[in-house]
């Protein structure tokens, strides 16, 4: 962190937040030719005329939340469910379906994707931004192939950063409290005339679960630079690295060290509403985890009573992603809009523990889309989409989409759409041979007392595996979801109220997931020695489970008087399914429900009111039958002003009201956490 | 004497010729037209030339140096100086010595710190928009918008007044946040944008320059503020909606002007823009949630409000 610090430090220092000389001529400002700034990428969609469901949290709500991880926030977003896996991997997902790899939806900072080319999901801990770096998440509700491609399966989600000409030139937030929270961050903006950047850096580190030896610290970097050369092209630079430690437990404390770095540039061309970009993008990851001790194994059917045996394992993963991606829209006219681009995309992973082999395991990804929107009449806006994907891990698919939005009146509309999406298989998926090996010296041993083994013992104790976790057959296909939904937004700005709801009936087949399989491992032996049912410990993937889900959320945002902000997002989940690999129908609750509710008070001072209930459910992968739990969260805050400087002091509590409810597995209790948090900005 | 009768009529012949075209060459209309060395003054001048010589005049440009405006000589031979920019306005003025002038690409604050001001029997047509226009644009594009906010550097100033003047008659209000330097840009916004629900970008080269444009475009975005601006440039940059003066418009105003001078009406010594264009930026403004009337209707309610 010390280098990190310095280079933060240095850059920082050598440069000083430029301010344009005014111009003398100021007849001549009258033709000054300005940049397009307000281009195609940076204009939000009105909610009433967005294809499918979408929520935004912004920086306002992020503030209210006291939410001190980016996970955190999707409590607030209907329908959305977060777990932890342990204190320090969070699990995002909507309307269940997932464990704590939650692998169909697609997360992407500033446009580019951090969805896992291993295992698939986001390891939201590790990203390398800090909270107070996002502008705002745009989250869109449901299917979204047709304009991001693969794995926006059942929902997408966009950090955007902040702009590096936005905010305050230099802030600091620092964080401590119980449980061992300890974070900080810190940002620096320069800027001139045609080029600005954001330096961000930062930590965040605490002690996890309760009683859990669960800890972490993460380090993390960011970079953001623009350089305009003209008034309508502008170059883009992003360097973002984060690293880190996590301690998992399985039975023994596994310390998981990583190491991640992205690079992006980016060439934009705006001109008006049109606009054209493309983009370069690397980012590599290192994860080390190596992890011994001594194995006990109970070799008393063979005469031989228990032996211990030292072992030792290394996860020792890399992986790689490069793209080229590009994007051109149009704006067209009040009647139509098109937006069309591709995207060239390598992933590639490597881990002899997880592959049983040592080489690069790739996968190329090719795809185009198109979407347009169409107004034939004021009240009358329809969208069409699709999206081609070729995948050398599965082959070439289309997701398509189409929507009509009919505008029934000023501010109230109802939306019908339909879409189709696609999960390709991860490499994890596809390709996993994950065994460990028999001892050198056990397996000198059974090879020497083999004649005397029983014939059937004979096979299994002469090979070296000891235990093999997984071993994918391959073949899979992708996962397909066809997602049909109604929808009523309307907005009341007399009242200060805006809503939606929105049903919907989602028909998933072909979902990948483990699948237990026969397989003549050492433990195996041994275990079925003592208990002849035991089942085998080794797990393939299979194309196995259908399901439908079919249900009703909302939201409403409502300013009741001066100064307060409501937020208030409930869903209703009902899943059916096969269920033959896994519990489907348990993966979400039948009812979740959150609230924030905001109060500006005098003093420049505020407080806010969170509220969420999550009813029963059982997460995959392991996760056991949860009871429904409540949770409330406060958080008081007071600001202060010198000058142009600003700073805010506030504490936050957590689950205030300590009732432990478990996230994920039983054990994992949740306990009130308080911090306290003070930014500064000059 | 052979010889006598032909060179007699030669000469005849070439008094006839030079009679025949004296009414003609004492009623050419001559201009003299002195320009910035800038782009736009250059794109003007080239457009003004085309346009005095179908108005059956004919022009003559000279380029005021920047650096030596005083190296321009005296000109005897056009009935009538237009000069285009600041600098030029300076030099034309020396140049004019009782002839008609026609002034033009000079903001108001240009053309106040001008010495000495214009001559007689001239006229300058100054590039601000009157602040009685900004208010009517405002009250017809955003009747339901009543909290109106402005950034005023300096040369902001003098139209704030009449601007505010304009609004208070509507039940409209004017909150201001007054620059010292264009480091206050930010900060001020910040502070304004909880009083407003419309910024208007009054022309004033500390609030809206290169280098504030764009934090102060995405603030206000962000903040779910339309910006009304003042260019073409800053309309395609982000705002909302704009209200501006052509290259044509002004060239056609500078020969309206010429012609009255030139007829010997009187003419009022800094006019207005006569002729303008209301532009709206339909992505910021759909995005935004506005539903603006087209910028024709608005332009036509516009004049309305002039007449």
């Amino acid at each position: 962190m010390t280098r990190l610090l310095s280079i933060f430090v240095m850059m920082a220092s050598i440069s000083t937040l430029a301010v344009a000389d005014e111009d003398s001529d100021s007849s001549g400002h009258y033709f000054a030719e300005f940049p397009v700034v307000l281009s195609a990428s940076r204009l939000v969609q009105p909610a009433q005329e967005a294809p499918a469901a979408v929520t935004v949290i912004d920086r306002e709500m992020i503030r209210n939340s006291g939410a001190r991880q980016i996970a955190e926030l999707f409590r607030l977003v209907p329908g959305f469910l977060i777990t932890y896996r342990n204190g320090h991997s969070p699990a995002v997902t909507y309307h269940g379906l997932a464990d704590t790899y939650a692998r169909r939806l697609q997360v992407m900072i500033d446009g580019v994707s951090v969805y896992s080319p291993l295992y698939g999901g986001v390891e939201w801990y590790d990203l390398p931004i800090a909270i107070e770096d996002i502008e705002r998440i745009e989250i869109v509700r449901g299917p979204n192939g047709a304009s991001f491609g693969a794995n926006a399966f059942v929902g997408m989600v966009n950090i955007i950063t902040r702009e590096p000409a936005v905010g305050d030139p230099s802030d600091i937030a620092i964080t401590s409290g119980t449980n061992g929270v300890n974070d900080w961050s810190a940002r620096y903006a320069a800027g001139a005339e045609n080029w600005s950047y954001r330096l961000s850096a930062g930590q965040r580190s605490d002690r996890g679960f309760d009683g859990q030896p669960d800890s972490s610290r993460v380090e993390h970097f960011n970079f953001r630079g623009r350089h305009r050369l003209d008034a309508a092209n502008e170059l883009a630079g992003t360097f973002l690295h984060s690293n880190g430690v996590g301690t998992e437990y399985y039975s023994i404390e596994r310390p998981r060290y990583f190491i991640q770095d992205a690079v992006q540039l980016c060439w934009t061309k705006a001109t008006g509403a049109d606009e054209f970009w493309l983009q370069f993008h690397h980012s590599q990851r290192q994860e080390r985890e190596r992890y011994g001790g001594i194995y006990e194994l109970d070799l008393s059917a063979l005469g031989l009573g228990t032996k211990s045996f030292p072992y030792s394992v290394n996860f020792d993963n890399d992986l790689r992603r490069d793209e080229l991606a590009f994007q051109q829209s149009f704006g067209g006219s009040e009647q139509w809009r098109l937006v069309w681009g591709g995207q060239l995309r390598q992933d590639a992973v490597r881990s002899a523990t997880v592959f049983d082999r040592s080489d690069w395991l790739t996968n190329q990804l090719e795809n185009v889309f198109a979407s347009s929107e169409w107004r034939p009449w004021k009240q009358l806006l329809l969208h069409a989409g699709a999206t081609y994907e070729h995948s050398s891990l599965s082959g070439g698919s289309i997701s398509p989409r189409i929507s009509a939005t009919a505008f029934l009146a000023e501010g109230q509309s109802i939306r019908i759409g339909i879409s189709k999406a696609r999960r390709m298989p991860t490499p994890y998926e596809e390709f996993a041979d994950e065994s460990y090996a028999v001892p050198t010296s056990l397996h000198a041993l059974l090879v020497g007392i083999a004649p005397m083994l029983p014939p059937s013992w004979r096979v299994a104790a002469l090979q070296p595996t000891l235990v093999q976790a997984y071993l994918s057959s391959g073949g899979l296909r992708d996962e397909k979801i066809l997602s049909r939904e109604l929808a009523y937004l309307g907005n009341w700005p007399s009242l200060r109220l805006s809503g939606e709801v929105r049903w919907f009936n989602d028909q998933v087949r072909d979902l990948i997931y483990v699948h237990r399989i026969e397989y003549p491992s050492l433990v195996l032996l041994v275990q079925r020695a003592n208990n002849p049912y035991a089942e085998s410990t080794t797990f393939d993937f299979r194309n196995m489970d259908i399901a439908t889900e079919r249900g009703v959320e909302g939201s409403l945002r409502w300013t009741p008087w001066q100064g307060a902000d409501l937020m208030v997002a409930a869903a209703r989940t009902v899943i059916k399914s096969s269920d033959i690999d896994a519990s489907y129908s348990a993966s979400a609750p039948l009812h979740t429900a959150s609230a924030l509710f905001s109060q500006q008070l005098p003093w420049d001072t505020s407080v806010s009111l969170g509220y969420y209930r999550v009813g029963e459910m059982q997460w995959l992968g392991g996760g056991e039958p949860l009871p429904a739990y409540e949770r409330i969260d406060i958080r008081l805050g007071k600001r202060f002003r010198w000058g142009r400087q600003t700073g805010e002091l506030s504490w936050t509590t957590q689950n205030v009201l300590n009732n432990n409810h478990p996230d994920f597995q039983l054990e994992f209790r949740n306990k009130r956490i308080s911090w306290l948090k003070f930014q500064y900005s000059f | 004497m052979t010889f006598a009768a032909p060179r007699l009529i030669v000469r005849v012949m070439w008094v006839a010729w030079l009679l025949g075209w004296l009414p003609a060459a004492v009623a050419e209309t001559r201009i003299l037209v002195v320009r910035d060395d800038t782009p736009v003054a250059r794109q003007t001048a080239e457009l003004l030339g085309r346009e005095i010589t179908r108005s059956g005049w004919t022009s003559t440009e000279i380029v005021a140096v920047a650096d030596h405006p005083t190296a321009v000589t005296r000109r005897e031979g056009e009935q009538a100086v237009v000069s285009l920019g600041a600098r030029a306005l300076t030099v034309a003025a020396r140049l004019a010595a009782g002839r008609p002038l026609v002034g033009a690409l000079v903001s108001r604050a240009a053309l106040d710190d001008a010495a000495p001001f214009p001559p007689e029997r001239s006229s300058v047509i100054v590039l601000d928009q009157p602040g009685e226009r900004w208010g009517s644009l405002i009250l017809t594009a955003f009747p339901n918008r009543q909290q109106v906010g402005v950034l005023v550097g300096p040369v902001a100033q003098k139209s704030v007044r009449a601007l505010e003047r304009k609004l208070q008659d509507r039940r409209h209000t004017l909150a201001s946040e007054t620059l010292s330097s264009s480091e206050d840009v930010i900060p001020a916004l910040e502070k304004l944008l909880p009083r407003i629900n419309v910024l208007l970008a009054l022309p004033d080269p500390m609030a809206h320059n290169r280098n504030t444009v764009q934090p102060l475009l995405l603030t206000t975005y962000r903040a779910g503020i339309p910006v009304v601006g003042y260019s073409e440039s800053y309309l395609q940059a982000g705002c909302t909606l704009a209200l501006y003066s052509t290259v044509p418009q002004i060239s056609t105003q500078v020969i309206e002007t010429l012609q009255q001078l030139l007829d010997g009406r009187s003419v009022a010594n800094v006019q207005s823009p006569r002729h303008y264009t209301v532009g709206v930026n339909g992505a910021v403004a759909h995005s935004l949630g506005l539903s603006l009337p087209p910028a024709s209707e608005l332009q036509e309610r516009l004049r309305a409000y002039d007449q």
